[in-house]
């Protein structure tokens, strides 16, 4: 909590710094763990890494500009839209193919990590509060900078992985077989 | 409707926020969301979801 009152928005950008280097990571993650299965395409894990990119714009706003409750909400909004899409899949009925990281599926570790973002960023939006909300420009530290690079380069990555595995098409060649 | 629309239009909520233009992220992000819903809505349907939801 001092590191709030202490220096306003300087602690919360460090720790939306941190949280979107663990989105990142998620990111990169999820793409090679989709690449491993080869020949696997499943649209909804598209829409699940979109979901992340979103939350992790609200997050990249925080870093640049400053802690807003504009940007907390950006991140709420996509965290529970991916909340949503990982709930519906971890519903779908297991597969003997599926693979299994620490005993669960990749869907539901998705699912808690959407939860804790949207935790994450009620929790900060709660106590955030001494920071004012504009979007003046502000000098941003070498590694936050480097996150920030770091989340363009999983992005692009992830939209170039999803291009290669569908093409420009509606990504819905093997849906039946995802549903 | 293509998937590569929102995938393209995130790039640019993506690169519009490391510049630190606001106004521009946001609108590309809001355009994202819509996209990714309209994808879902208009290539989703009659497939069958859990729960019948």
């Amino acid at each position: 909590m001092a590191l709030f009152l202490e220096s306003p928005g300087h602690g919360s950008r460090q720790v939306n710094a941190l949280m979107l280097f663990l989105v990142c990571v998620g990111l990169v993650f999820s793409l090679a763990w989709q690449g491993m299965a080869a020949g696997y395409i499943c649209p909804l894990c598209t829409l699940q890494r979109m979901a992340l990119v979103m939350a992790g714009v609200g997050l990249l706003l925080n870093v640049r500009l400053g802690p807003s409750p504009l940007h907390y909400a950006m991140t709420i909004a996509a965290a529970l839209a991916g909340v949503a899409i990982s709930c519906w899949l971890a519903l779908l009925p297991a597969e003997a193919s599926d693979k299994l990281l620490m005993g669960l599926r990749l869907h539901s570790w998705a699912f808690v990590i959407f939860g804790v973002l949207a935790a994450f960023a009620l929790l900060m939006q709660t106590l955030d509060r001494r920071w004012g909300d504009n979007a003046i420009k502000r000098t941003t530290s070498l590694l936050g900078t480097a996150v920030m690079v770091l989340f363009l380069v999983a992005a692009l990555a992830s939209a170039a992985g999803t291009v290669m595995d569908c093409g420009v098409s509606t990504c819905l060649k093997s849906l039946a077989g995802t549903l | 409707m293509l998937m590569v629309f929102p995938l393209l239009t995130g790039i640019l909520a993506v690169c519009y926020g490391i510049l630190g233009r606001r106004p521009a992220c946001v609108v590309f992000w809001l355009l994202t969301m819509g996209l990714c819903v309209a994808w879902a809505f208009g290539n989703l349907q009659g497939h069958p979801v859990p729960l019948a939801l």
